[in-house]
Parts: structure tokens; C-alpha cells; sequence
């Protein structure tokens, strides 16, 4: 059942199994594994069914470190950012959830294994294809499809698969408002998570909405899932108990927010054949139930050995580069000039003459690339308030010189990788200077502000994604990354979704 | 610069684009007729002509080679390019009687060694095996290139 909570009579009090703040994917999921069970389940969401600009601007905040759009990188409504994701999916490697020596802060109390079950029903929630996320044989479409045989053991192809991608909002929406356990209150913004006294566990969730109605939600356990950046915010302003906000007792929420540096054209890359270049490299592919795109990645024995942090590159076909292309005459940038002479010098000592002039082909990329966990990376409370009279979000997103570096590195192996294999050259155009002063791009991705660590004075949320030092309250969403790895979180975070709607439900099975 | 850029070289005689075609055998693109090259060492310069048989472009190599020459400091002399090129194979089994083909081997390999070591230097951005950039040296050397003669930086000023 769908309630306004505008129309909620003030002051009510509303009693309740589980509370889960925020219907984006992450409570959308939770909300439709609970359904059925015998678990009253209130799903609260600060927007309404479409997007509402007063809804919408609860986002604006201060960004004081690289520039950040906290506004439009995400959206208030049902359904949250997934109103308007990418959809492009893929499961994080095992060794992201590694403690690596080489990356400060890394290691997650859970491994890949734990997760990879929930991958599949991940996977399913999100409509991807079959789960072949790295399997070559799979996209060969009967060795129609070979990947580029890059030698030396550092680059690898593997492969995203495309959600439609899913409107969780839209299309699950029938079956959340239908589902006999769960009411949703729509336009009802958490406010604050009131503990108990002694600050251990969830009292009440205070609710208000724009139109100034106020009422409480008194639930026996709590999932916060309003996203990566809200996540610590809510947990920040819940400060009429513990001053420092929930789960703050060591200072680390809204600390180490990560985001994917997303760098347009770091490379450039020309190939003498380009007919071997298989469909899924160059653009989205329709293939073996699936849609997919294939990316380059970096080997585990590269980032061990190197002891770097990963990137994902994307490539498309960009121009047919000929012998008579005479660059100067047709004001084409002198940048472009020596691309003919590039691919004149690989057909040289690869003893592959040219035929008619056509020389090779020029491919753009793209990238995304994996920042490392920063404690003064973080999101903090604002001085000043929105519409509900709550202090904005401050977010200082800090990259180093470190991170830069990393990625240069690793654009160095992609061109080693070619290089050895003759067919193709790269050119690095991603600067090398020591800061990310204008921010280059993202991904949209929120991750980390309350990381799960087994440690309490090293994370927010135990291996369960419980608070720690809270008997009840609980986090969903890529907040509680660890890392961020190199791919793109929703998928993830879904698998965390699941994993979480199984332990809650089993705590009221057994009795909560 | 190194010292190397003292030494002039003269006397020698052209060597033809028409030559290193007939040396190499490999088919080329049309292109603008060659720079007119300049003389070799006595010693290298038959290494260096095989080498330069080699390239379907000779042109392109030595715009390559005058490009790196702007933000490096590489020797001028052909012969010296040339036996630095050859320090690079001769471990590796090449022996100077070789066939043009095994030149042509030798010297691939070569270039997937140092791209295998990270021993690339960087061309405007484009991520050049060393081996490969000596041999844009040496055709820029031919072609009487003199770009960096002037102002030499003291420091080894490359971005490889
Ligand atoms: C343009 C864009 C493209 C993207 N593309 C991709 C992609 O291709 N692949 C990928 O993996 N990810 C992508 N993402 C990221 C993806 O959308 C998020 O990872 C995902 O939606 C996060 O899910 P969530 O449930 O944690 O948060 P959200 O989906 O943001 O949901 C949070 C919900 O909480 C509600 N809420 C917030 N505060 C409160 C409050 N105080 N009280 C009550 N409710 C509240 C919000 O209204 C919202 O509905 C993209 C994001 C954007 C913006």
C-alpha cells in the first residue's frame, strides 16, 4: 500500500517490524525479498512517485574539495538514481575485498565468496543477462568474437553486462504496493533516527514532510538506505542523543567517500587491423541473451606485482587513419599529425605493408579508475539548512597524487600491452601533473562514507552491515564499501541488498 | 645533448629512397619523395642502411625521430645510433650477416622486449618501444635532421 505522507495526521505513531529509509535499489530490493513474510515492513521515501523539484533540492549541498554536483548525481523520488542509472553491471574481482599491503585502509571482513551467490539474484533484480561477466568462450558467438590478443600478462578483457537498465521505481512498483506486508510512505523524509538513551539502539524514526506534517515510525530493526551520500548525512544529523551522530563514536562516518575518477580520452589508441577488432569492444552488443560491452582491465598478478589499484578502459572506433591524409591542409590539429608516420613505423617492423593507402584505425577510450580509501575524503554537515530546517551535506571529495599516478601506471601497462603485441600504439593524453584540480568526470558512484569493517574504530558497519555499537540499526547501499574497486557499484550493492534482506529476515524467523 | 652532436659527418655518399626500397623489398605507400640522406660512418653504415630497408617510410620514421629529438637528448650520428640499435640485438642472437628478414626479427623482438622491460619512450604522447624510437632517431640523423642542435639541454630531458 501506497500511503502520502502528507496526508498522515501529525503526531501519529506508527508501529512496525522493519523500517527501511529510502526506496531507491537498494530498498526497493530489501522491501521485495521481505515481501510475503511475516514481518510488517514500512518502507519510507522522501520523495513521491515522480520527480518533484522541492523533492529534488533536499540534495543541494556545499562541495569544497574536487567539484562535485551533489544534486544531480543522484535523484529524490521512488525508485532513486535508478530513475536515471546507465545500468551497465558487473561483479567486483575477489581481490577487491582483499587487504592489499599497497593500498592503505583496504580489506573487507567479507570475500568474494560470501557475496558471489548474491551476485545471481543480483543479476536477476536488475534484469542482466546470464552471469558470464569473464567468460570468454561465452561472447566468442561460436569464435566469431576473439579478444585482442594482448601479450605480457597485465591486460585482460572482460566484460559489463547492460541492465535495461531497470527503473526499480517503475517496475517494481506494482508489486511493492501490492505486497500485503509492506506499507510505503511516500513524501516522508527521515529526519532523524532517535535512539534509545544510551544510544545502542533504534528508539523511532522522526518523519516530516514539506508540507510541515510530523510523525514517527517505531520499528524493531532499521535499514538505512537513502544512498552513498545521504546514508552519512542521515547518520550525522541523528545527533540528539549522541552528539557526534550514530554510529560516530570514532569519528568515522561520511569519511572515506570514494567516487570512480571517470577520465574521457586518457588514451589514444591506433591499430593497423581493425578488422579484428570484435563488435562488443566498440559499443553496446546484442549477444547470447545478453547486452554487453567489452572492457580492459588489469590482471590480479599485474596489481599485485605493480601494487597498483585497478581501471576499467572502454574503446571505440574513432577514424581510418590513411597514408595520404595530409592533416595540415585540411586544419586538422597538428596532434594528429604524426598518426600516419605511428602506424607507418608498427607496419614497418611487423612487415605488414599497407594496401591502398589505408594505414589503420584510431580508437577513443574511456575510463574509470579505482581512488583509494582517504579518511579526509569525506562528507560532512553544512551550516546551511533545506526546506525541512536539516544542515545541508558539505562534501569534500579529496583525490591525491597518488590516485593520478595509479592511473598513469596503469595507461603505461596498457601500452606495453600493445606494444608488445605489435598491432597497435597508444598514446597517453592523460595529463601528468600532480592534481585533480578540475574534476576530470565521475561515475555518480557514492561509496564508502559508512564502510564496513570488522574493526568499530575502523568502519561504520560490521561484516553484516550492522552499525556497530547498535543493536537494530543496519546500512544498505555502496556507503558500506570497503574499496571501491573499478566497476560500477549498483550491482554490488544490490548483492549486498540480498544478502542483508536474508539476515534480517532470518533474525524474525528466529524472533527478533 | 650528448657530445656526440660535435661530430659532423660528411662526404658520403646519398643513399636514395629508391635504394632502401631495393634493399628491404617491402612494398610502400606513395608518399612525398624521401629527404636526401646523409653520410654514414664507414663501419655502420652498412648496418644502418639495412636498418633503414627496413622502414616502408622512411619519411615517417624521421618525422618520428625529429619529434622525439625536440623533448630528448639522443645521439647524432648515425653510426652511433646505429650500434646502440645493435647493442640491443646482438645478445639476443642477431649477428650482423643476417638476412634482411632476420634483421626484420631481430629487431621485433627487440621492440617487444623493451616494450616487456618499459623501456618506451613517450612521442608526442605515443608510447614508442626505445628500440623503435632509435631507429626514428637514425632516419632522422640520415635525413640531416638538426633539430635540438640548438640549446641543448644539459639534463637528459626525456619523458620515456
Ligand atoms: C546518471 C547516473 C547514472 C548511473 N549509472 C550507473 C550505472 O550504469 N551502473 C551502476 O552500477 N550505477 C549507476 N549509477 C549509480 C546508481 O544509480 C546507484 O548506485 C544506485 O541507485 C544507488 O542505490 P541506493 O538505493 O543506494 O540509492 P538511491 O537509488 O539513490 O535511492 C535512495 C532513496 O532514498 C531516498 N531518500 C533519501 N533521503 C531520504 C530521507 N531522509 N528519508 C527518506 N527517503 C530518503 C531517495 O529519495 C531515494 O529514493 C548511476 C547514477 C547516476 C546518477
Amino acid at each position: 500500500m501506497f500511503i502520502d505522507g502528507r496526508q498522515v495526521p501529525d503526531g501519529t505513531i506508527i508501529d512496525t517490524d522493519i523500517a527501511i529509509i529510502g526506496a531507491g535499489a537498494a530498498g526497493i530490493t530489501i522491501a521485495r525479498e521481505l515481501t510475503g513474510k511475516d514481518i510488517r515492513v514500512t518502507l519510507i521515501e522522501s520523495g513521491g512517485l515522480q520527480f518533484e523539484p522541492e523533492s529534488q533540492s533536499l540534495y543541494e549541498g556545499e562541495s569544497v574539495g574536487v567539484p562535485y554536483a551533489l544534486d544531480s548525481s543522484r535523484l529524490r523520488y521512488f525508485g532513486g538514481s535508478t530513475n536515471h542509472w546507465g545500468g551497465w553491471c558487473r561483479p567486483m574481482q575477489p581481490i577487491d575485498f582483499e587487504q592489499r599491503d599497497w593500498v592503505p585502509h583496504s580489506g573487507w571482513p567479507i570475500t568474494y565468496d560470501d557475496l558471489a551467490p548474491y551476485y545471481e539474484r543480483a543479476n536477476d533484480i536488475a534484469q542482466v543477462g546470464p552471469v558470464r561477466y569473464n567468460d570468454t568462450d561465452w561472447w566468442s558467438d561460436d569464435g566469431k568474437n576473439k579478444i585482442l590478443p594482448l601479450p605480457g600478462g597485465e591486460v585482460t578483457t572482460r566484460w559489463f553486462e547492460y541492465s535495461p537498465p531497470t527503473r526499480f521505481g517503475q517496475f517494481y512498483r506494482k508489486a511493492i504496493e501490492k505486497a500485503p506486508n509492506v506499507q510505503t510512505y511516500l513524501h516522508s523524509n527521515v529526519l532523524e533516527i532517535v535512539p534509545t538513551a544510551n544510544a545502542a539502539m533504534v528508539d523511532h524514526l522522526r518523519i516530516g514532510t514539506l508540507s510541515g506534517v510530523r510523525f514517527e515510525v517505531r520499528p524493531k530493526l532499521v535499514i538505512l538506505a537513502t544512498g552513498g551520500i545521504e546514508n552519512a548525512r542521515v547518520l550525522l544529523m541523528s545527533n540528539s542523543v549522541a552528539k557526534a551522530g550514530l554510529g560516530n563514536d570514532n569519528d568515522v562516518v561520511g569519511r572515506y567517500f570514494m567516487e570512480h575518477p571517470h577520465v574521457d580520452k586518457p588514451v589514444e589508441i591506433l591499430l593497423t587491423n581493425p578488422e579484428i577488432v570484435a563488435p562488443y569492444y566498440k559499443t553496446y552488443t546484442k549477444l547470447n541473451g545478453a547486452q554487453i560491452r567489452a572492457v580492459f582491465m588489469f590482471t590480479d598478478e599485474y596489481l599485485r606485482a605493480q601494487r597498483r589499484l585497478g581501471t576499467v578502459m572502454t574503446f571505440y572506433e574513432s577514424k581510418d587513419v590513411r597514408a595520404d591524409d595530409t592533416y595540415d591542409e585540411r586544419g586538422i590539429s597538428e596532434n594528429r599529425s604524426l598518426e600516419p608516420d605511428i602506424l607507418q613505423m608498427i607496419r614497418s617492423t611487423n612487415a605488414t605493408p599497407a594496401e591502398d593507402g589505408a594505414l589503420g584505425k584510431r580508437y577513443g577510450t574511456g575510463c574509470a579508475t579505482e581512488q583509494a580509501p582517504n579518511p579526509i575524503s569525506r562528507i560532512m554537515l553544512s551550516h546551511s539548512k533545506d526546506a525541512l530546517g536539516l544542515q545541508r551535506t558539505k562534501m569534500d571529495w579529496r583525490l591525491t597524487t597518488d590516485d593520478r599516478t595509479n592511473l598513469r601506471k596503469n595507461l603505461e601497462a596498457l601500452s606495453r600491452a600493445f606494444g608488445q603485441w605489435g598491432g597497435g600504439a597508444v598514446k597517453i593524453l592523460f595529463k601528468d601533473k600532480d592534481r585533480w584540480d578540475e574534476a576530470e568526470g565521475w561515475g555518480n558512484h557514492h561509496m564508502g562514507t559508512t564502510r564496513m569493517s570488522a574493526d568499530p574504530r575502523k568502519g561504520v558497519v560490521d561484516a553484516n552491515c550492522k552499525v556497530h555499537g547498535m543493536d537494530n540499526l543496519y546500512v544498505a547501499g555502496s556507503s558500506v564499501f570497503t574499496t571501491s574497486a573499478t566497476v560500477n557499484p549498483t550491482l554490488t550493492l544490490l548483492a549486498l541488498a540480498h544478502r542483508l534482506a536474508d539476515h534480517v529476515a532470518e533474525k524474525f524467523t528466529r524472533g527478533a | 645533448m650528448s657530445n656526440n652532436q660535435e661530430h659532423a659527418h660528411e662526404g658520403h655518399p646519398a643513399i636514395s629512397r629508391r635504394n632502401l626500397l631495393i634493399l628491404g623489398g617491402v612494398a610502400i605507400v606513395a608518399g612525398a619523395l624521401p629527404v636526401t640522406f646523409l653520410a654514414l660512418e664507414p663501419d655502420n653504415s652498412h648496418f644502418a642502411n639495412d636498418l633503414m630497408s627496413l622502414l616502408a617510410e622512411p619519411d615517417a620514421a624521421a618525422r618520428l625521430g625529429t619529434e622525439w629529438r625536440k623533448v630528448a637528448t639522443i645521439a647524432r650520428e648515425p653510426a652511433v645510433i646505429a650500434s646502440s640499435i645493435g647493442k640491443r640485438l646482438n645478445p639476443h642472437g642477431w649477428h650482423n650477416q643476417g638476412t634482411p628478414e632476420e634483421l626484420r626479427e631481430a629487431l621485433k623482438a627487440a621492440i617487444v622486449r623493451d616494450y616487456a622491460n618499459n623501456d618506451m619512450v613517450s612521442i608526442s604522447g605515443w608510447q614508442i618501444a626505445r628500440t623503435s624510437a632509435e631507429l626514428c632517431a637514425l632516419a632522422a640523423s640520415l635525413s640531416g635532421d638538426s633539430t635540438g642542435d640548438e640549446a641543448a639541454p644539459a639534463a637528459h630531458a626525456e619523458h620515456g
